[in-house]
């Protein structure tokens, strides 16, 4: 009991490592599958062949978790390991934010950063795309929908619109 | 009179043929007697046996004369009877016949003024039962004509009332159209505009300012 509950203390440990550079759902999904890949390569063919098929940016990132992270996986535990960190993963609850304009990647990672701080918690974002919004944004969050967009202001204040308006044109 | 008559000649012929039997069985008898006393007597009593039939014959023939007498007698009587009858059963079929046709002429006559009477009676009482009916047939029809007015009337107001609540709906619907339809152009409007009118910074400030406002909320925590 004692060897499972330390196992997945560090199970969580390496998730927690891994999600520390990751911002959204999307790139840790991602970023496990090359994880995977990685460790296959690592613990199972034994090249020094540097033309890994994985991106620069995820090379770099894989890099950045250092050694230490790479000493708790090993040949017996990894299948283990990788469960774990996928379960993990799924069990995650992000705040999807809905905008109507493109997002550069930076600013994404500003913007979780804010989140987690104010939060005080490594949370993950999704990025989803609707130009209706005309400005603002929509959350969804464990399945609720809330509009803070401009297009749900002038929802709100219909009323008062068309009466301006009507006011206007008399 | 003429069964009588013949009742009578019927009479005497029985009364000539019961004296001609009578005769005969006493010519017979005397003939028995003769033939019983054939031998001793017959020619004396052959003579009387004949006067006896010849005097028989001679009643017969005064009883049938006397009868034919009486028979004519009862004839006549019975004619001059007849004729006095029937003058008198004349008299009086002529006596009843005028009576009979006075009466007749009489029920004839009262028979007329009834039969006036009677019509102008009908006639008076058919006038004033038709009269009766005109009178209630034009009120019944004055009553139903308002009422058929008034009814029209009726369903004409409801039937303008629902036309006028139906234009009402939608005017009130179309108008709802119009609303949504320059909210919708409105929107349009907006997204086109403030797209190319707002940086990426204002963007980004809108969307840290519904973050704050979500959090204010607790709708993330």
């Amino acid at each position: 009991m004692k060897v499972a509950l330390l196992f997945d203390r560090m199970e969580e440990k390496l998730f927690n490592k891994i999600i520390a550079e990751t911002y959204t759902l999307t790139q840790l999904q991602r970023r496990l599958e090359t994880l995977r890949l990685y460790l296959n390569i690592r613990l199972f063919k034994k090249n020094t062949d540097t033309s890994l098929p994985i991106p620069e940016d995820d090379l770099n990132w894989l890099i950045s978790l250092g050694d230490d992270f790479y000493k708790e996986i090993n040949v017996k535990n990894h299948l283990e390991v990788f469960t774990k960190l996928e379960s993990l993963s799924k069990s995650q609850v992000p705040i999807t934010i809905v905008i109507p304009f493109d997002i550069p990647g930076g600013e994404i990672i500003h913007l979780v950063s804010n989140l987690r701080s104010d939060l005080n918690r490594l949370i993950l974002v999704e990025i989803k795309h609707d130009p209706e919004l005309i400005a603002g944004c929509a959350l969804v969050y464990k399945g609720v929908y809330r509009d803070y967009s401009i297009r749900a202001k002038i929802e709100q204040n219909k009323e008062k619109i068309l009466e301006g308006l009507k006011n206007y044109a008399k | 009179m003429n069964n009588y008559l013949n009742l009578l000649l019927l009479f005497i012929s029985l009364a000539g043929a019961l004296a001609l039997v009578l005769i005969l069985l006493d010519y017979l008898k005397s003939k028995k007697r003769l033939d019983a006393f054939e031998d001793v007597s017959l020619s004396k009593t052959q003579s009387k046996s004949f006067g006896v039939l010849q005097k028989a014959i001679q009643k017969a023939n005064t009883i049938l004369g006397r009868a034919e007498l009486e028979g004519v007698k009862v004839v006549a009587d019975s004619r001059v009877e007849v004729s006095h009858l029937k003058q008198a059963y004349q008299q009086q079929f002529a006596d009843q016949l005028k009576e009979t046709t006075s009466q007749f002429e009489q029920f004839l006559t009262a028979l007329k003024n009834k039969a006036d009477t009677s019509v102008t009676d009908s006639q008076s009482f058919m006038q004033s039962r038709v009269n009766e009916l005109l009178e209630g047939f034009e009120s019944k029809l004055s009553d139903l004509l308002t009422q058929t007015q008034s009814k029209s009337f009726e369903s004409i107001e409801l039937e303008i009332k629902a036309a006028r609540n139906l234009i009402d709906t939608y005017k009130q619907q179309q108008l709802n159209l119009i609303d949504e339809n320059i909210v919708a152009m409105l929107e349009k409007t907006l997204s086109l505009v403030i797209a190319k009118k707002l940086t990426l910074r204002d963007q980004l400030d809108l969307v840290y300012e519904a973050l704050e406002k979500a959090k204010v909320e607790k709708f993330i925590i």
